[in-house]
């Protein structure tokens, strides 16, 4: 038993680092990681459904203590620790009966916050107090009278979420109002684990958590109150997943909440309430990787018509013995509409089986937003977006200077979009309050789902802005950064503030001597931090991130000239020396001395990462979704950079000049990358072009509107601008430079650019029609493929054609009748298995039969140019036309449409078709010569070996 | 021992449980394993290697999750196993529990043109003198995704019913891949253990087989409507469109070949097999 309490306890310490490793595991937790180890732990059901069933009155919520209290108490379940103990203590003596390992203490409100609304916040403490007293004698006594061993069975400290969430704004028009700050959640938050540990609690267990900030808060509480006595208690995380969207009512993802914990010492996480069992498997496979023990209590399924639960107990245990055999579990019990019932049925069901087995650490940094993101040393290099940066782009300081938070919040979007995966957020400048803003704009941009989605880079030199910025965001983010210049108990002190809110952190090298600037200086930097890290705080290796400052090369001083491959080199050093941790760099520094020439500035950034990268870098601040490819990147020219990057030619830097001036002119096509939103200050027909090309949505309103002034009629708009884009988004596509899901992209802001326009154009009413025209769709009888059709309807839809979609299997004779009934300008067919192609004949007779001259576009998988000019044109007195493609379908169209290129456009086709024709029958009539059929079978393969005679050998 | 095996096929063994199996309700997730997402990414006409097919792929695991959620979906295969006798280029298919009862005929067709010298028909897979073995499928993954999409395209969000359609496809395909595993391993059982899997499944309408009027023949002995939901309509198309179906052929030396072009005298001969005018066997082959 000693020798596997140690195993435990050793295999405890590698999981969770307690925060100083001074603090020893207390009493309560060894016993529990013993049980754990052992089997499946039960906890107990819910407290509020046993409430109910004692139909209390308000004279009993009363009681003689609170009997002249101004407000109503009926309802608040948590005072009857103070007013009605002994029936809590039956309540928990029952779950202890029915085999409860753990019960949970009636203390879920037990904090200001959530007592104020009794008038009972002065008694928060005293509640939580009674809470785990009650709880803690009816354990006793049960044990007692049981001859249990009294550390057998558990107390845990309920620690409910309350009933103010710090990461959502109460307002609806302004997103960064907060009803409650981080530091208030702390306070209430100590307060009730104070009461609760005074009481006899063995563990805490914060549960229901909707809001992982509100968490955050209180696991820090929870460390501070650890920290003063001396004693690490287990503590129990169990999140609520609201609804089947699959995440927490503040947005995160099961896995997102995870990585939020993953560097807090908990002893388990999990889920509880809102759903039932069946529900919860999908999310407790979710966090199967956790390198924590896993619970979870769900409720006795979804709620049904009357809020009631119908969930038998029976029917619960088997779902979760189930999961119990897949191993998704460690600790399990019920929450709302489960009773001592449920928990002895589950207890009978899951005894036995074995818990889940807790996976080893594989030291990757765990990183989250509203989801979560791995990173490994296998992962790709990690892009951080910087342009919500003050110091790195002028646009961006003007709008937080003028307050235009909207703007600057676009930004952020615009980044995540473009595919930032981390987004650094830099408010640091001399002319606002920083530490307000930081607080102002996090909030912001954390009610941004577009930006909340992925993990934050806090950035500034100032601590108070990193800690403060730290306290308003629920995902797990990075802080950048600290350093050794202030010395080694300032650079530990920030960092263990760094640790207890649960933030990955940057290490600048930088000491009391200044910036390390050697490879020596840099490794001998870094390795001290690190150092610092592990030995004094026990800093999570994988949390940490260095940055050995990427300084500028090229400048024509002979010291600066190792810095590029010092930098290189270091990098290769805290890879192979400091175990998990990662390099990061802002390289836009590197190549200042060639600023004037994007071109050659994104190829030597595209190099130098390309090599650091290949040495362990793995976190940029770059805009590397614009950077040339290192292989595309001329011989000559990546040969003249390396030698500058690796100083392998005194002459580097003036060769590259030279080398540089050459190529000054040359095209390049993110030339204006320095800021990606450099095109907002194009003209407006402009940027609905690159907008549209690019599929950013956010402005093309504003854009259209802009434009109205301009023309004469809106419809205008649609025919100009807005038509030469879409034409363009076609032609790319065709050329197949832009990809499908962009071109569906561009024709949804197409939809929304017409919906401005439409008002306008119905207040014109200049009489004439603004359809471009009027075209029928229809997939041929027997054929129900209809993606193609589907897009191409799409797209000329928001090419303002008024489409009359008939479906799938049409037959010919509904097509003729819809002929009639719209009078078309044209009529798209559609097929993707051959026998459509047959029916498209029959059509095309039947037009012919029926004098309908409208034209024809075939299109879909089973139609080919070939096929359409041989079998369907001959058939037909009108054009048919063959379409490969949604985009060359529009753009075919457009041509037949406009009157000036019909004529053309009908000769060309009709030239094209002939010609197809003519190489057809010449390829006919050639005949290819083909083997006839009675030889062919004779020379058939023999896969069976020996005679053919069939007597098996 | 396994070389042995595989070098001197006699005939594919019985099936372990011959006749006919019906699956219902696979867990979608157990298909993702076997997803190939190349396709995918081919389907949307995007690179694979890009970043546009990365944020492709969230977006299609975002709509899986929505899928396996909101129960969008559902996985149903039917797979059957029969005895055949080879009868020049077609099978003599019969009954499983009687093997005297002639149930249909499966007609294969056989290149005319090839630089080999040998002229290839999935036939050859078959004894020519021996009773021996056929496996058939039909499975789909997208049992009820129509509905799903109409809801997406009615909330305008045609983007969405796009990816929905084409993560169906996959996981169909997926799920074909899974199905041919369990019929090599379990349900047939002809992978001697250890070895490398072997057979192919060739589906009708496609190069090896390109009549896909074979299918009825397939409908005829699975009866897939019934069991899982598989329709087919009178031009052989399957509904949901995400369907497949096909031949499970254990030979170990088969291969997917094209049967390429075919010459008038093996337009006569099919048309006579199969009972039908030569201008019919030009629709199906698409020939003009």
């Amino acid at each position: 038993m000693n020798l596997q309490k140690n195993y435990i306890m050793q295999i405890s310490k590698n999981m969770h680092k307690s925060m100083k490793s001074n603090i020893p595991f207390s009493n309560s937790y060894l016993s529990l990681a013993d049980l754990c180890a052992e089997r499946i732990v039960f906890l107990d059901g819910a407290f509020g459904t046993m409430v109910q069933r004692l139909h209390l009155t308000e004279k009993d919520f009363r009681d003689d203590m609170f009997q002249n209290h101004p407000v109503e108490l009926t309802g608040n379940n948590d005072v009857l620790c103070l007013t009605a103990p002994q029936h809590i203590r039956d309540i928990h003596t029952a779950y202890l009966e029915a085999g409860a390992d753990i019960i949970e203490t009636n203390t879920f409100s037990a904090t200001r916050i959530g007592q104020a609304e009794y008038g009972l916040q002065d008694r928060a403490y005293d509640i939580a107090f009674a809470g785990a007293r009650v709880a803690r004698e009816a354990v006793n006594s049960f044990c007692e009278k049981n001859g249990r061993n009294v550390s057998s069975c558990f107390v845990a400290g309920s620690m409910g979420p309350t009933s103010k969430t710090a990461s959502m704004s109460p307002d609806v028009s302004d997103p960064a109002a907060r009803a409650v700050t981080f530091s208030e959640l702390v306070e209430n938050y100590q307060e009730q684990a104070r009461g609760l540990l005074d009481g006899g609690a063995d563990i805490l267990l914060v549960e229901t958590v909707f809001d992982t900030l509100n968490c955050k808060a209180a696991l820090l509480a929870i460390m501070n109150e650890c920290e003063k006595r001396g004693s690490l208690f287990p503590v129990m995380v169990s999140g609520t997943i609201t609804d089947s969207s699959g995440r927490l009512l503040a947005g995160q993802t099961a896995k997102a909440f995870w990585h939020s914990l993953s560097s807090y010492p908990v002893f388990s996480i999990g889920f509880n309430c809102a759903l039932g069992a069946r529900e919860m498997g999908a999310h407790l496979r979710d966090i199967q990787n956790a390198y924590v023990r896993v619970s979870v209590h769900p409720n006795a399924g979804l709620p049904n018509e009357f809020g009631g639960y119908n969930e038998t107990p029976e029917e619960m245990a088997e779902i979760l013995q189930e999961f119990a055999s897949e191993k998704l579990m460690n600790i399990v019990g019920g929450c709302c509409g489960t009773t001592p019932e449920t928990i002895r049925a589950i207890a009978g069901k899951l005894t036995g089986i074995s818990p889940r087995e807790v996976p080893e650490n594989k030291h990757h940094l765990l990183l989250s937003g509203l989801d979560g993101m791995e990173v490994s040393r296998e992962s790709r290099f990690v892009n951080i977006g910087e342009r919500m940066n003050i110091a790195g782009s002028l646009k961006f300081a003007r709008l937080i200077r003028e307050k235009k938070y909207a703007e600057a919040v676009a930004i952020g979007i615009e980044q995540a979009e473009n595919g930032a995966q981390v987004i650094d957020v830099n408010l640091d400048d001399g002319m606002i309050d920083t530490k307000e803003e930081m607080i102002h704009f996090l909030n912001l941009i954390m009610s941004e789902p577009a930006i909340a989605r992925v993990p934050l880079m806090i950035d500034s030199s100032r601590f108070e802005v990193l800690l403060a910025g730290m306290e308003c965001v629920q995902g797990k983010g990075i802080v950048n950064s600290v350093s050794l210049k202030e010395g080694e108990s300032i650079f530990l002190e920030r960092a263990r503030k760094v640790r207890e809110r649960g933030f990955a952190l940057v290490c600048m090298a930088f000491d009391e001597q200044g910036q390390a600037d050697t490879l020596a200086r840099r490794i001998q930097v870094c390795e001290r931090m690190y150092r610092l890290l592990r030995d004094k705080l026990d800093f999570p290796a994988e949390d940490i991130l260095f940055d050995p400052n990427i300084l500028t090369i090229g400048t024509g001083m002979a010291e600066h000239a190792n810095y590029g491959i010092d930098f290189i080199e270091t990098c290769r050093y805290i890879r192979e020396n400091l175990p998990h941790a990662h390099v990061v760099g802002g390289v836009s520094n590197l190549s200042f001395a060639f600023r004037g020439n994007n071109a050659i500035r994104e190829s030597i950034h595209s190099c130098f990462l390309y090599h650091a990268g290949k040495a362990g870098m793995d976190f940029g601040i770059v805009n590397a979704g614009v950077l040339p490819a290192y292989e595309s990147i001329p011989e000559e020219e990546r040969t003249l950079i390396e030698d500058l990057i690796f100083n392998r030619n005194p002459n580097a830097t003036d060769k590259l000049l030279t080398y540089a001036q050459s190529v000054k002119d040359r095209g390049v096509v993110n030339n204006n990358n320095a800021d990606a939103l450099a095109w907002r200050k194009e003209l407006p027909e402009e940027r609905i072009m690159y907008a549209m090309i690019k599929g950013i949505d956010r402005y093309i309103e504003d854009d259209v509107r802009e434009l109205i002034p301009k023309y004469e009629k809106a419809v205008q708009i649609i025919e100009g601008p807005l038509m030469n884009a879409m034409n363009r988004v076609g032609e790319l596509f065709g050329e197949g430079k832009l990809f499908l899901p962009q071109v569906v992209k561009s024709a949804r802001m197409m939809k929304l650019a017409v919906s401005v326009l439409l008002p306008y154009i119905e207040a014109e009413k200049s009489g004439e029609n603004f359809k471009a025209g009027k075209i029928i769709m229809a997939t041929v009888k027997g054929d129900v493929h209809d993606i193609g059709k589907n897009i191409v309807s799409v797209v000329l839809a928001c090419n303002h054609y008024e489409v009359v979609d008939l479906g799938v299997m049409v037959p010919c004779e509904k097509i003729v009748e819809a002929m009639k009934e719209h009078k078309p300008d044209m009529v798209g067919l559609s097929g993707l298995i051959t026998p459509s192609l047959d029916e498209m004949v029959t059509v095309a007779k039947a037009f012919k039969r029926e004098g309908l001259k409208t034209p024809l576009i075939i299109g879909g998988a089973a139609a080919s140019a070939v096929h359409t000019a041989v079998k369907i044109a001959p058939e037909s007195d009108a054009p048919v036309i063959y379409a490969s493609d949604a985009g060359q379908g529009a753009t075919l169209i457009e041509q037949w449409m406009n009157p000036s290129k019909r004529a053309e456009f009908v000769r060309n086709l009709q030239e094209r078709q002939e010609f197809l024709r003519a190489e057809h029958a010449k390829r006919h009539g050639e005949q290819v010569k083909l083997t006839s059929l009675e030889e062919a079978r004779a020379h058939g393969e023999n896969h069976f070996n020996g005679c053919d005679c069939g007597c098996s050998h | 021992m396994i070389v042995a095996a595989l070098t001197n096929w006699e005939r594919s063994p019985k099936p372990r449980e011959p006749g006919v199996h019906v699956f219902r309700e696979i867990p979608l997730e157990s298909l993702l394993p076997f997803a190939d997402w190349n396709y995918f990414y081919f389907a949307w006409k995007v690179p694979a290697a890009s970043e546009e097919a990365l944020r492709l792929k969230e977006e299609a695991e975002e709509m899986f999750r929505k899928i396996v959620r909101e129960r969008a979906t559902e996985a149903r295969a039917v797979i059957g196993f029969f005895p055949v006798q080879r009868n020049g280029d077609s099978l003599k298919v019969y009954a499983a529990e009687d093997s005297r009862k002639e149930l249909a005929e499966l007609h294969f067709l056989r290149q005319q043109e090839s630089a080999a010298g040998t002229f290839k028909s999935l036939a050859d897979y078959f004894n020519p003198h021996l009773e021996d073995w056929i496996g058939l499928f039909a499975v789909s993954a997208g049992l009820g995704i129509g509905e799903f999409q109409k809801d997406l395209e009615a909330r305008g969000d045609s983007y969405g019913a796009l990816l929905a359609k084409t993560l169906t496809d996959r996981l169909t395909e997926a799920l074909s891949e899974k199905m041919h595993r369990d019929v090599m391993r379990s349900y047939w059982g002809y992978l001697p253990e250890n070895a490398e899997p072997f057979g192919i499944r060739p589906a009708p309408g496609y190069p090896a087989c390109p009549d896909s009027s074979e299918l009825r023949t397939i409908w005829k002995l699975l009866s897939p409507e019934e069991n899982i939901g598989i329709r087919l309509t009178e031009n052989c198309m399957m509904l949901p469109l995400s369907s497949t179906s096909g031949y499970y052929i254990a030979h170990p030396q088969s291969r997917y070949f094209s049967i390429g072009k075919i010459g008038e005298d093996q337009l006569r001969d099919y048309a006579a097999r199969k009972g039908i005018s030569v201008e019919e066997v030009k629709k199906w082959l698409r020939i003009f």
